[in-house]
């Protein structure tokens, strides 16, 4: 698959007027291949002929539920599934997502977040070999880039601060530590966010999380050192008083 | 319990009250009688036998004894059968209406037997006169004599004896009562934990045997009465949840398709500007149909217990972070400027609770500021910790909650939702998220800030 559009969509659901609507939105987002199905039975009756590459399954169908249905194609394929459901209790996610589903949407939902979450399921299993490469792999922050995949700071050519790292030597390549590139994968995945300190800690240090705010802040100013022209007046890594950080869309 | 022992104390209290009285009432009537008799004797003294023996039998002018007038109309008005004197020998001397079976002599032993008891079963009465001894016979059987005849010591402490014996029966008559008491007491003892646990609203089976049987058994059937009712109102309570659970989910598959062509509509560039934002109110209306629905749901559920809550510890420093974040992150602060104050004791602190309900809870709160002041406020969140309690408060200077609402979300006790009540889901769900958590809600300042605690176990 070289595009995600190319893919077939199974739509489960018994309502017509839904499954209109949301062929429609697909077709406007791009998907072309889409097929649909009101029922278990039918929807069994197509996984005979030929296999979808992504499943969009309704809980309450007529003769059946959603939750069986896909038990039933898990012993046959891996196709990725995506519960759209009127059914908005914890349980019924945890249900859900316990049996592999890879996401669960309640109705009424906006037509924008189906398609995010259709793409980004469709991206995840078929575009990636892994799902580390499937985040973003550069960051671009004006006068500098960073490379998450080798972990380093690029410096345009002649850009690069001379008074900070001594010498008038020009270093367009700087190492990030490990630390520092989660926080920054962080920071660049909520870009435009605050991300508090408490979220910040737990993506560095994950449970237990608590008290590294000084560490953090330690982090932060070591970073803004590399990515920053000015670190003492960043213009991409604020702070935000009281609450975190935040990575300034350009 | 504590009224049973009081009804008992009570008991025991007017029974000592009703002894005292009885008492006072049978000595006054007693002192009274006696009063009344010793005058009463004191006023018939000169008739009696002994100051009228000088009087009955005199010598004329013969020297001949004879029975005065005077002595006759006494001896017939007391009814006395006859009279007779005799001499120091024993010798009758002198006889009035003397029977045929009597002697007329009398040795020392006669005179000495009947003088106490009777002569040939005519009570008599003997008196030593000048003339010799007088004797007096009443009719046969109409006088009972006895004589008594008790040591001096006894007599000399008879006073002693009569208290011993009068504390001795009250004390006898005092225990009576308070072992009578206890006995009721002791059978009333199961009604009234029975009564206490039906006031406490909890199922009761009481033994129906005894004095208090019966009462016991109508305790029983009230209890069973009122478990059939809470069973119902349960029943009831829960179909009226499912039932609103059922409409929340029916609802949300046609609202799907609206706000979907909705917002089809209102990126529809071949469409008029008007029409376009026509279609995206229907969009922004229908997602507040789906706020509304998600509350409905939430508040039922909540009202009869019938969220589970999903506890788990978390900081709620952090929580309070992550929202305000989110406020602004939703680009909300430009209209409205949301400040964050966290007491450093609150750092660190873990709470035990529903994370997103408490999520939920802030959120309302600070949905609500914005709501009702369109044209932009200033809110402060704020975080503090006290009396083992995590307090979280939102204020604004906006507008406030209106006084109607503060009180009727203040009043109302989980009761039934009056239609005069005014809307408040939204606080109402806060205040819900509160009291699930055994936490506490409050609206201070006017109106112009809502305190919700969580206690810190």
């Amino acid at each position: 698959m070289k595009h995600i559009y190319e893919s077939t969509l199974l739509l489960v659901d018994d309502n017509r007027e839904l499954r209109e609507m949301v062929v429609g939105i697909l077709h406007r987002e791009g998907f072309s291949n889409i097929d649909t199905a009101s029922c278990v039975r039918e929807a069994e009756g197509y996984f005979r002929h030929r296999e979808p590459d992504m499943i969009i399954l309704d809980i309450n169908l007529p003769d059946g539920d959603g939750f069986s249905l896909m038990q039933k194609i898990r012993t046959v394929s891996n196709v990725p599934v995506l519960f759209l459901s009127a059914r908005d209790e914890d349980s019924d996610r945890l249900l859900g997502l316990g049996l592999g589903a890879d996401d669960y949407m309640v109705k009424p939902f906006l037509p924008k977040e189906l398609t995010l979450r259709i793409s980004a399921i469709l991206k995840r299993t078929y575009l990636s070999p892994n799902r580390e490469s499937c985040q973003e792999e550069k960051l671009d922050l004006g006068p500098c880039s960073v490379d998450f995949k080798s972990g380093t700071v690029r410096w345009g050519q002649g850009r690069w601060r001379e008074s900070a790292q001594g010498g008038g030597e020009s270093k367009p390549e700087i190492p990030l530590t490990a630390k520092e590139l989660l926080i920054l994968r962080k920071l660049s995945e909520n870009r435009g966010n605050i991300v508090t300190f408490d979220q910040l800690c737990q993506a560095v240090w994950e449970d237990n999380y608590f008290g590294y705010e000084n560490t953090i802040m330690v982090h932060i100013r070591r970073l803004r050192e590399k990515i920053e022209e000015n670190p003492s007046k960043p213009k991409y890594l604020l702070t935000v008083r009281g609450l975190g950080y935040k990575l300034v869309k350009e | 319990m504590k009224s049973l022992l009081k009804i008992y104390g009570r008991y025991i209290g007017s029974t000592w009250v009703i002894l005292a009285i009885l008492c006072m009432v049978n000595f006054s009537v007693l002192a009274w009688i006696t009063l009344d008799r010793v005058i009463h004797y004191e006023h018939e003294f000169p008739k009696d036998f002994r100051k009228m023996a000088e009087l009955l039998v005199e010598r004329d002018s013969e020297n001949e004894l004879f029975l005065t007038q005077q002595g006759k109309d006494f001896l017939e008005e007391k009814g006395y059968a006859f009279l007779m004197l005799l001499n120091d020998a024993g010798d009758v001397i002198f006889a009035w209406n003397l029977p045929k079976d009597l002697k007329d002599h009398y040795t020392a032993g006669e005179i000495s037997a009947f003088s106490r008891w009777y002569l040939s079963d005519y009570p008599v009465k003997v008196w030593k006169t000048r003339e010799g001894l007088l004797v007096a016979g009443g009719q046969k059987n109409s006088l009972w004599k006895f004589t008594l005849e008790l040591p001096m010591g006894f007599m000399e402490h008879i006073g002693q004896y009569l208290y011993i014996i009068a504390g001795a029966n009250l004390m006898i008559i005092l225990s009576v009562i308070g072992f009578l008491g206890y006995r009721y007491y002791k059978s009333l003892f199961p009604l009234s934990e029975g009564i206490e646990a039906l006031s406490r609203n909890q199922r009761i089976h009481l033994a129906e045997k005894g004095a208090a049987g019966e009462l016991a058994g109508r305790i029983n059937r009230t209890s069973d009465i009122l478990e059939r009712q809470r069973q119902m109102i349960q029943k009831r309570d829960m179909a009226r949840t499912e039932w609103i659970a059922g409409i929340s989910h029916d609802i949300r598959t046609p609202l799907s398709v609206i706000m979907g062509y909705a917002d089809e509509l209102m990126e529809n560039e071949n469409l008029e500007e008007s029409d376009r934002i026509r279609a995206g109110v229907i969009r922004n209306q229908s997602i507040k149909i789906r706020q509304l629905i998600e509350d409905l749901n939430l508040t039922s559920k909540l009202e009869y217990n019938m969220q589970p809550l999903r506890v788990t510890s978390f900081y709620p420093a952090a929580l309070l972070r992550t929202l305000a974040a989110e406020f602004i992150n939703e680009g909300l602060d430009g209209q409205w400027e949301v400040s964050l104050a966290i007491e450093p004791e609150l750092e660190g602190t873990i709470l035990k609770g529903d994370e997103e309900l408490i999520k939920r809870a802030v959120r309302n709160l600070l949905s609500n500021s914005t709501r009702h002041n369109a044209d932009g406020c200033s809110i402060w969140l704020r975080g503090e910790i006290r009396e083992n309690s995590c307090v979280i408060k939102v204020s604004d200077d906006g507008i406030g909650i209106p006084d109607k609402v503060v009180r009727c979300l203040l009043e109302e006790d989980g009761d039934t939702l009056d239609e005069k009540k005014p809307h408040i889901m939204g606080l109402r769900i806060v205040k819900q998220i509160a009291k699930a958590h055994k936490g506490d809600f409050q609206i201070s300042e006017k109106g112009h800030c809502v305190n919700i605690s969580f206690p810190i176990t």
